[in-house]
């Protein structure tokens, strides 16, 4: 056989394996017990965080099983590629092939948005614990939850924060997905409110490279605040340039500076910068995130801290496993449950109001400052 | 803060990289004929493997060392890609290598998330600050466009003074004739290909300490640097680098008074125009052809 046959043959063989790699992987159809589904975004720019969200997911399952717990229940993970149709197709899959009732997150607000009519037509029940946009609160139907909260609610906080700092002239340098999208119009909405007024709006993609530009014209706009409205990476490396430029306004994030990918990026440049993040802090709810934290590190590995996905995943899969405990596949009794439901999970206390959204008291306004050898987030002194 | 010097040093900064990704493209395809889409990972795996050495295997290894370290693996990640793929496919077409180059990117880029994951890492090295006329610039700026030309006058005297430059030019005018004449083809088209991975190597480093190294590092690069050789001229060394330059500058004025989202599109209606305007490519007339 020449060398080419054996390469062509070589390459059909790969294709079928990794073909039937991928058939099995997903698994044979279910044969009695509860699948949850779960619909997350596995490849391209967003995979890290569909890793997180499922690494959370995985680890409580573990939990449940040692328990003794949701012995009966079997989780799948299933990648949409951040492509709406065909996270319609997974959903739909699920239900016909699985016969799932309940859904740990279909991962992005577009994404979730599309499949509402069919969760909802379906009565299956989603947990969300990634979705921020705004537009779920009002479209997301009766059967889907989220216990991260809506953007609405972190624009407010820091609308409001900046406001009560005095800071009238803004700046918004935003990425342009549906998340940031949402984020940028409750801000505008918000800071508006406060009677602050923006100077400049820039967009800045996900992957994007060349941040000396973006950092020479806003800065020429003279902001006194500048919100990143961008994916942790974004945001390390805009706060690089600026402080190579001097540009040494405020700067204010929401959840998406949590993790360690900021600092990563930005280095000392980091220092000062400010940000709210949903939860309490209360010694219960401590309790419970110092748990997860320590089985996380035992099972991930001691040099990975948990990220916020991983912190919301763990706590979608508790509830979902508690719902299946308590109505098995009548999730119109578990949904009219979740609105009256009190849980505390590693987030903190859990309540959803009459939307399905996750309710706030309570949002954490952190600061990242410097120890001796490191940058840490750390509460911001009132 | 200088607005117009730090705009001057950005695009230059911004063309010598675009520059030194397109000579790799320009090398391959002087000599095969083909576009090698799959130059992109070879940055991208380059920086990945640097990253790993630098935070678990050599800790202390200097800036200078990573890049030595980042050049050797894609030299030998650009031979390899050559002795298991391309070589089998050639007299098969451009088409061919062309559609072969894609499954190869493809599969590297998938192979790496596997690895290390889509995160994007910092590389590990610092990134020093220097005073220029009172602004404060990145080193690398300067010496990055330094190197281009450095690396633009060496390959030029490879081309004109060593074996592999005769091979390489005679094969690249008329291959039949240079392979049936007992010259050493296949050890050029290997040289060809080490030198193009050598230079993608070095440039992870420089956009590690940028923008940090993940598998989608070289994606961005590999589609402007397409663009710039061919504005500069496809197979021209010297259009290559002024066509990085020149769309290096574009860039960056669209990024600073436009919008960031208009720099692919810019790129590609510059190069669509120079297409329909000068299909050989705006500087193709100077000469160092491969």
């Amino acid at each position: 056989m020449s060398r080419k046959a054996v390469l062509v043959v070589a390459l059909v063989v790969l294709v079928v394996a990794v073909a039937a790699f991928l058939y099995l992987g997903q698994g044979s159809e279910s044969k009695g017990g509860t699948t949850v589904g779960s619909v997350l975004i596995l490849s391209g720019s967003f995979q890290s965080y569909g890793e997180q969200f499922r690494d959370g997911v995985a680890l409580a399952h573990e939990e449940l099983r040692e328990q003794g717990r949701a012995e009966d229940i079997d989780v799948r993970f299933f990648d949409s590629q951040g492509v709406k149709r065909k996270a319609v197709e997974l959903v739909e899959r699920l239900r016909q092939r699985y016969g799932t009732h309940y859904l740990a997150d279909i991962m992005g607000t577009g994404l979730a948005l599309e499949a509402a009519p069919t969760i909802n037509e379906r009565q299956m029940l989603v947990v969300s614990g990634v979705n921020t946009g705004p537009e779920l609160t009002t479209n997301g139907g009766p059967y889907f939850f989220r216990i991260i909260p809506s953007d609405g609610v972190a624009a407010v906080e820091i609308a409001q924060w900046a406001s009560d700092l005095g800071y009238e002239r803004a700046a918004v340098v935003h990425d342009v997905d549906e998340w940031a999208q949402g984020l940028l119009s409750e801000l505008k909405r918000a800071y508006g409110e406060q009677g602050g007024s923006f100077v400049d709006e820039l967009e800045c993609p996900k992957g994007f490279e060349v941040f000396s530009p973006l950092v020479s014209r806003v800065q020429a706009t003279k902001p006194q605040v500048v919100f990143l409205l961008l994916y942790p990476r974004e945001a390390g490396l805009f706060l690089k340039e600026a402080k190579r430029q001097g540009f040494e306004p405020a700067f204010m994030g929401t959840d998406n500076f949590t993790g360690e990918e900021v600092v990563q990026h930005a280095g000392d440049a980091a220092e000062g910068v400010l940000f709210v993040v949903p939860g309490e802090s209360d010694e219960k709810a401590n309790k419970v995130y110092d748990r997860f934290a320590q089985e996380f590190k035992r099972k991930y590995g001691s040099d990975r801290k948990p990220e916020l996905f991983s912190v919301t995943g763990y706590d979608v899969m508790m509830i979902i496993a508690d719902l299946v405990e308590r109505f098995g596949e009548d999730t119109t009794a578990a949904a009219e449950y979740l609105h009256n439901a009190t849980y505390q999970g590693a987030s903190g206390k859990i309540e959803f109001d009459e939307n399905g959204d996750v309710r706030v008291d309570h949002y954490r306004r952190m600061q990242f400052r410097k120890t001796d050898d490191e940058i840490v987030a750390a509460p911001y002194p009132m | 803060m200088n607005d117009p010097v730090l705009f001057v040093v950005g695009g230059l900064y911004l063309g010598s990289l675009i520059a030194f990704v397109a000579l790799g493209y320009s090398l391959v395809y002087g000599v095969l004929r083909f576009v090698n889409f799959a130059h992109g990972e070879i940055i991208a795996f380059s920086g990945l493997v640097v990253f790993q050495v630098k935070s678990s295997l050599a800790p202390n290894c200097g800036l200078l060392l990573g890049i030595l370290i980042a050049a050797l693996t894609g030299a030998v990640c650009g031979v390899l890609m050559d002795r298991l793929v391309y070589r089998n496919f050639r007299g098969e077409g451009s088409l061919v290598l062309l559609l072969a180059s894609f499954a190869v990117s493809m599969a590297l880029q998938g192979g790496m998330s596997a690895i290390w994951g889509s995160h994007s890492r910092n590389i590990g090295f610092g990134d020093p600050v220097v005073e220029v006329f009172g602004t404060t610039v990145y080193a690398r700026q300067l010496w990055l466009p330094a190197l281009g030309l450095i690396g633009l006058f060496a390959l030029e005297y490879l081309l004109r003074h060593t074996i592999w430059g005769l091979v390489t030019r005679g094969y690249s005018s008329n291959p039949v004739q240079m392979s049936s004449s007992g010259a050493p083809v296949g050890r050029t088209i290997t040289m060809t290909f080490a030198l193009s991975g050598a230079l993608a190597g070095i440039a992870s480093v420089v956009l590690g300490l940028g923008t940090g190294v993940s598998p989608l590092m070289g994606f961005q690069y590999a589609l402007w640097a397409f663009a710039a050789t061919i504005i500069g001229g496809l197979g021209s060394l010297r259009g290559t680098i002024i066509g990085g330059l020149l769309l290096g500058m574009v860039l960056t004025a669209v990024a600073r008074f436009g919008s960031p989202l208009y720099m692919d599109a810019t790129a590609f209606i510059v190069m669509t125009g120079v297409l329909i305007w000068r299909p050989r490519g705006l500087f193709a007339f100077l000469e160092r052809k491969v």
